[in-house]
C-alpha cells in the first residue's frame, strides 16, 4: 500500500491537469495560532482540479477538510503556499454547507434564487431559472413553502439547488448530507450524481462517507489529521451512474482499498 | 374555557373584596372609591365627551413618541450593532442617555419644546428608545455566522447584505424592543403631561386630583389602562403580520 501515497492520477488525466487546471492548490498549508497552542490544519496540500471534474475528499474529523474548502472559496487564506485559479482570477465558488443555511423568511423558490438576490434584483429569468432547479433536485410543488416546513433531506436539497442556481466555476459540498438518514442520503446521492452527469461542472465533496465518495468522485482525495496531509489520491474509473454499482465488487473493492488507506494512517 | 372560569370568577372576587372593604371599613371615597362609583364616572366621562379631546392628546403624544422612538433606535441599533467604528463613537452617548434619569430631563424640554405637545412627544419619544435601540442592537450582532459567511462566499453588497439578511434576522427582536417601548411611551407623554401639560389624560388626572374627584381620576387612570392594553396589543400582534416564519409570531410575549 506503500506506493499508494504517491498516486498520481492516471497519465491522461495528468496530461489534462497540466494543461487546463481550473484550480492549482500549491503546497499550501493553515495553521491556527492560539496563546496556547498552534494548530496545523492543513500541511503542504498540492492539488489540482480540471474542469469538469467532480473531487472527493475523505478522511478523519480534524484532518482539515473543511479547512481546505474554507481557503478554496475564500472564506479563509493560507499561512503558506498558493491557491491560483484559471486565467489567475479568482474563481466563482457556491458552497452547500452541513448546514442547509437557509434563511427561514424565504421560500424555497426565494432561497434558491438567492445567489442573484444577494448581488442585484432578480429578475423574471431568475425566478424562471429557480424553479427549473427547484424541479431538478424534487422540489416540484414546494417553491413557495417555508424551510421551516420542510424535512432535513429537503432542505439540504434546497441548499444544493441554491449553490447550482450561482453556477459557479467550482461547487463546494461540504459535507451536505451528512446529517440525513441512510435511505435519503443514498437517494440525494445518486440525484447528485445525475444531476452532475447532465451539468458537467466542476466539483468538490468533503465527505466522512467513503461509499459517497466513491459513488460520486473522478477521484478521491484521502487525507490523514493532525497535520492535514494527503495520503493519497484514488482515481474512480467505475462507470457512470454508479448507483447500481453499490455493492458490486468493484465498488466494494476501491472503498475498502480507501478504507485502508485510511485505517494505515490510524495505526501510524 | 375552566381556565377562562377561573379567570373570570378571580377578577369578579376581586371586585367584591374591594367592595367589601371599601363598605366594611368605611373607608372614606376620598381615598378609595368603590369599584361601582369608578364604572359611574367612567360612564360619565364618555357620555359628557370631557375625556375625547384629552384621549386624542394623549394618543397623539405617545404614537409619536413611539413612532420616533422606533425610526431613530432601530437605525441606530442596527448601525451600531453592524459597524464596528460608528458603535465605538456613538456607543458612551447611547449609554449615558440610558442612565440618566430621563423624566428628570422634562424641565428641559419644555424648555427647548415649549408647553405644546411636543414636548411631550419628545419625552415620550426619549423614554421609548432604549428598548428599541438595545434591541435592534442585539439583533444586528446576533445574525448567524454561517449565514454572514454564505453572503462572503456570494460577494454580496453591504446593501443587499443588510436589507435581505440582516434587517430580516433582527425583526424578531426589534419587535420585542417596540413592544416594551409602547408602554414606555405612553408613561413618558403621561409624565411630561403631569409636570407641564394643559391637556391630555395626565393633565386631565392631575385636574380631577385638586378637584378631589377621585373616582374620575381613577376612571382616568382606567382609560390609560386600557389605552395601553390595547396599543401593546396592537404592536404584539404585528408578529403575526411581520414575521410569520419565527417561532414567537404564534404567541404574545407575555
Amino acid at each position: 500500500m506503500a506506493e499508494l501515497r504517491m498516486v498520481a492520477p492516471p497519465d491522461g488525466a495528468a496530461a489534462a491537469e497540466r494543461a487546463d487546471p481550473l484550480v492549482h492548490i500549491e503546497g499550501v498549508g493553515r495553521i491556527f495560532r492560539s496563546k496556547k497552542a498552534e494548530v496545523h490544519a492543513l500541511d503542504d496540500i498540492t492539488l489540482a482540479i480540471r474542469r469538469g471534474e467532480f473531487v472527493a475528499v475523505v478522511g478523519p474529523s480534524g484532518c482539515g477538510k473543511s479547512t481546505l474548502l474554507r481557503l478554496l472559496c475564500g472564506l479563509d487564506q493560507p499561512t503558506s503556499g498558493s491557491i491560483r485559479w484559471e486565467h489567475d482570477r479568482p474563481g466563482h465558488c457556491a458552497v452547500a454547507f452541513q448546514e442547509h443555511r437557509l434563511l427561514a423568511w424565504r421560500s424555497v423558490l426565494e432561497n434558491i434564487i438567492l445567489p442573484k438576490a444577494m448581488r442585484a434584483a432578480p429578475a423574471a429569468a431568475d425566478y424562471e431559472r429557480g424553479r427549473g432547479l427547484a424541479k431538478l433536485v424534487g422540489l416540484k410543488g414546494f417553491e413557495d413553502t417555508r424551510p421551516s416546513a420542510l424535512s432535513g433531506g429537503m432542505k439540504q436539497r434546497t441548499a444544493v439547488a441554491r449553490a447550482l442556481f450561482a453556477e459557479p466555476d467550482l461547487l463546494l459540498l461540504d459535507e451536505p448530507f451528512g446529517a440525513l438518514d441512510a435511505i435519503t442520503r443514498e437517494k440525494i446521492t445518486a440525484d447528485t450524481e445525475t444531476i452532475w452527469l447532465n451539468g458537467q461542472f466542476t466539483a468538490l465533496l468533503i465527505t466522512h462517507s467513503i461509499a459517497e465518495a466513491v459513488h460520486l468522485a473522478d477521484r478521491v482525495v484521502v487525507m490523514s489529521p493532525r497535520p492535514g496531509r494527503i495520503t493519497g489520491i484514488v482515481p474512480v474509473d467505475l462507470p457512470r451512474p454508479r448507483g447500481r454499482l453499490i455493492g458490486e465488487p468493484p465498488f466494494v473493492e476501491l472503498v475498502n482499498r480507501i478504507r485502508g488507506m485510511l485505517q494505515e494512517d490510524d495505526d501510524a | 374555557m375552566r381556565k377562562t372560569l377561573i379567570q373570570v370568577t378571580a377578577v369578579v372576587a376581586f371586585f367584591a373584596l374591594w367592595k367589601l372593604y371599601v363598605t366594611g371599613f368605611n373607608v372614606s371615597s376620598l381615598v378609595l372609591p368603590p369599584p361601582e362609583a369608578i364604572a359611574v364616572a367612567l360612564v360619565e366621562l364618555f357620555a359628557s365627551g370631557e375625556i375625547w379631546f384629552h384621549l386624542y392628546t394623549t394618543l397623539i403624544e405617545c404614537l409619536g413618541g413611539f413612532v420616533i422612538a422606533c425610526v431613530v433606535g432601530m437605525t441606530l441599533g442596527l448601525l451600531l450593532g453592524r459597524i464596528e467604528i460608528l458603535d465605538t463613537i456613538f456607543k458612551p452617548f447611547v449609554i449615558a442617555l440610558q442612565v440618566t434619569p430621563k423624566v428628570a430631563l422634562i424641565p428641559l424640554f419644555i424648555l427647548w419644546f415649549g408647553f405644546g405637545i411636543e414636548s411631550k412627544i419628545i419625552v415620550s419619544a426619549v423614554l421609548a428608545f432604549f428598548p428599541v435601540f438595545a434591541n435592534s442592537y442585539l439583533g444586528a450582532r446576533s445574525v448567524d455566522r454561517g449565514l454572514l459567511e454564505l453572503f462572503d462566499v456570494g460577494k454580496s453588497g453591504h446593501l443587499r447584505r443588510f436589507r435581505i439578511l440582516v434587517f430580516p434576522s433582527a425583526m424578531p427582536y426589534i419587535l420585542t424592543g417596540m413592544e416594551m417601548a409602547i408602554v414606555l411611551s405612553i408613561i413618558g407623554a403621561v409624565v411630561a403631561e403631569f409636570v407641564a401639560g394643559s391637556r391630555g389624560l395626565g393633565y386631565l388626572a392631575t385636574i380631577k386630583l385638586q378637584e378631589l374627584e377621585v373616582d374620575t381620576l381613577f376612571a382616568v387612570v382606567v382609560v390609560l389602562a386600557l389605552i395601553g392594553f390595547l396599543l401593546y396589543f396592537l404592536v404584539g400582534s404585528l408578529r403575526r403580520f411581520v414575521i410569520p416564519w419565527h417561532e414567537s409570531a404564534s404567541r404574545a410575549t407575555i
